[in-house]
């Protein structure tokens, strides 16, 4: 395998290229992405049914068009957004190591993708769904379930978590990425090894208000995308059946969902784009990949490295100086 | 840097007259901006017309009986005609482009790569209203407003370009168009070498080595983006080519592998083949090759040490001219060269600073 023939062209991109390929990406794996998102996102999406499902069924009761309905129709709605948007990195776990293989094969298999992730289970699980966010958020609603409308805990608290993983995923977009595809372990002992902390800060910091604003973008561009899809899904429904009321069973337990899924889908494809397209610009990766390939067929060799292809980094490299550790953690595509 | 098939906003177009050409398509994420600053200009257009004409009705024309309804009804016509043939007109008379286009870096051509007529242009203008589809009601969301359709959804359009190959909406698709960034043209940087150390290491490759094609656009490649890249980061890259070089060459094994490697792009891309009598000035005394590694101040012991003086300072120059001059996007990985290197380059100057 020759290291610079990938299956997805590597050169630099802007915001709105990334976005563009992500449509591509969909267009050619559409099954698989399909069948990978919902595996990551089923178990997700089934909890938040159970914990978040009682409310528009209880005030359907009541009728779902009168004042107090409206204000608890809004907190279901902002609950459900938030535990979607706290939940989509670690629902798109499938999606991002099928799309890291794809990047050098041109269809992984399943199974070696779903070994993958059960072997990295209580990595992926502890920081994405635990140190992220989504399983206390999970573990407060199920406090919560069957509780009144609260100032505190249904307006107060959401804002808090929205504001936080603003922050820290605006920060910080490619955990996902150097957890799963590079592997850095989350602690070590030893000084010189590159962990997930150390190696994110690597990646992060030198674009860090770039990723923000483009954390930013994108995230307006897939809000509006959610408003179509939702639209469209009623629409659709208002042409077959003739029923176009918003306030219904149907819209709030599974178009609204539904709709949220769809995006995060999409959002995990262009955060696995965005991350190499950083790559490219923070570490010259395509420069690696051109040079590597040429070693190896001129030589014969790729001198020092193992010739596998992906975009781990070796676990456990002792750099070189303090100054190259970093660096040598962010290139080493190995 | 990919396999032909890669996965890429590209495609590949065969005009007629049997030229290819590679086109970079605009997808939706491209073309929203473009919609969006037409749609400013749109409102902007018959926001003025819309004031000229009230001024004009209130201020001159207000004493003729019936013409402020005839005022409402121009009104209506124009907005009609600005929403519905803006797009056909500009497309037609300005290659495909309209103001957000031009705005955009984009444009609009057929299939075969041709500028769009204007049957085209108006086909896939009258088409938009269905790419837009659904389009939502206000009263679908507040039962009491009016049940007027005006808030695109864009679901049609984006479900067609993700499932064609040129990205085409239904529009673009009915009228054989598709919608490419518009390239002014480009072509790979000759980087310029300032370094003097390169030319200077670039002659102690064989006269006879030619480098492959692949090679050179290796080497093209590398030099290109080098400059964006921290020291750190360059030695690591290029030290996959430089390694098997250097026992090739039989260079010194502590040479600088990124300063190896530019030295090959310099001869391949920027050496004049019959400058053979290049004047390496003061880097004339020394050596990389690994046999005069041991000798006393490598080749010219003597020369050296008369130019001793004059290297310190030459060096000092040239270590920090690459290096430095690179943009500053800068954070912790981008280190500056540390003092114990440019005390290192002044001792050897075509050796890696770490090793050195």
């Amino acid at each position: 395998m020759q290291l610079d023939q990938t299956h997805v062209a590597i050169r630099l991109r802007t915001l709105s290229e990334i976005g563009d390929l992500s449509m591509v990406m969909i267009r050619r794996y559409p099954e698989s992405l399909l069948i990978g998102f919902s595996l990551g996102a089923i178990a997700w999406a089934s909890a938040n049914m159970l914990l978040l499902a009682w409310i528009p069924w209880q005030e359907s009761g009541y009728g779902l068009d009168d004042a107090s309905a409206a204000a608890e129709i809004s907190r279901y709605m902002l609950w459900m957004t938030l535990l979607v948007i706290l939940q989509a990195p670690a629902a798109g776990v499938f999606t991002t190591l099928y799309l890291g293989q794809a990047v050098f094969e041109k269809r992984p298999t399943w199974k070696s993708v779903s070994r993958e992730v059960g072997r990295q289970f209580m990595r992926w699980f502890w920081v994405l769904g635990v140190k992220r966010l989504a399983v206390p958020t999970m573990v407060l609603l199920a406090f919560r379930w069957g509780q009144p409308l609260s100032g505190l805990w249904d307006i107060f608290v959401p804002i808090v978590l929205l504001l936080t993983i603003t922050i820290t995923r605006g920060s910080r977009p490619f955990l996902p990425e150097i957890l799963l595809l590079e592997q850095c372990p989350l602690r070590s002992k030893t000084e010189s090894m590159i962990t997930m902390a150390r190696r994110s800060k690597s990646l992060h910091s030198p674009m860090s208000s770039e990723l923000s604003g483009r954390f930013i973008t994108i995230t307006l561009l897939l809000f509006g995308m959610f408003g179509s899809c939702l639209y469209t899904l009623i629409w659709f429904r208002g042409i077959t059946l003739g029923y176009w009321n918003f306030m219904s069973l149907t819209v709030l337990l599974f178009f609204f969902p539904l709709s949220l899924w769809c995006v995060a889908g999409i959002s995990v494809i262009m955060r696995i784009l965005s991350y190499l397209d950083t790559r490219i610009r923070l570490e010259g990766w395509e420069v690696e990949l051109a040079v590597r390939a040429e070693a190896m067929r001129q030589f014969g060799t790729d001198e020092q490295l193992n010739t596998t292809p992906s975009l781990t980094t070796t676990r456990g490299q002792a750099a070189v100086s303090k100054s190259a550790k970093l660096v040598q953690a962010s290139g080493a595509i190995r | 840097m990919a396999s032909p098939a890669a996965l890429d906003t590209t495609i590949a177009v065969v005009t007629p007259e049997n030229i290819a050409f590679d086109y970079q398509l605009a997808g939706p994420f491209r073309r929203l901006p473009a919609y969006l600053i037409d749609f400013s200009v749109r409102c902007g257009v018959c926001l003025v017309v819309f004031l000229g004409l009230t001024l004009s009705g209130v201020l001159v024309l207000g004493s003729i009986p019936g013409f402020t309804p005839f005022l409402i009804a121009s009104g209506f016509i124009f907005y009609f005609c600005i929403s519905w043939f803006y797009g056909t007109l500009l497309e037609t008379f300005y290659n495909g482009r309209t103001v957000g286009k031009w705005a955009c870096g984009i444009r609009v051509i057929d299939v075969e790569g041709r500028p769009i007529n204007g049957k085209r242009a108006m086909l896939r203008n009258l088409l938009r209203v269905a790419d837009m589809a659904p389009l939502a009601a206000l009263s679908s969301f507040a039962p009491d407003a009016p049940p007027i359709f005006l808030i695109p959804t864009g679901m049609v359009g984006l479900l067609t370009m993700i499932s064609t190959r040129r990205m085409q909406r239904l529009g673009d698709l009915a009228a054989g168009t598709m919608v490419i960034v518009d390239e002014r043209g480009w072509k790979l940087p000759i980087a310029k070498v300032d370094d003097p150390r390169v030319p200077a290491l670039a002659s102690f490759f064989p006269g006879d080595y030619r480098v492959t094609r692949s090679m050179s656009r290796t080497l093209a490649i590398y030099a290109e983006r080098r400059h964006y890249l921290t020291p750190a980061r360059r030695r690591e890259i290029a030290r996959h080519l430089a390694i098997p070089l250097i026992d090739r060459f039989e260079f010194r094994a502590d040479i600088d592998p990124d300063l190896l490697i530019y030295a090959l792009y310099y001869k391949t891309f920027l050496a004049d083949a019959s400058d053979e009598l290049l004047d390496l000035g003061p880097l004339a005394g020394y050596s990389p090759l690994s046999r005069d590694q041991h000798k006393p101040q490598g080749l010219a012991g003597d020369l050296q040490s008369q130019n001793a003086s004059i290297m310190s300072a030459s060096n000092l120059t040239s270590a920090s001219q690459p290096l430095d001059t690179r943009p500053r996007t800068t954070g912790s990985d981008f280190q500056p060269v540390t003092e114990h290197q440019d005390v290192a380059r002044q001792r050897e100057p075509f050796t890696n600073p770490r090793k050195g």
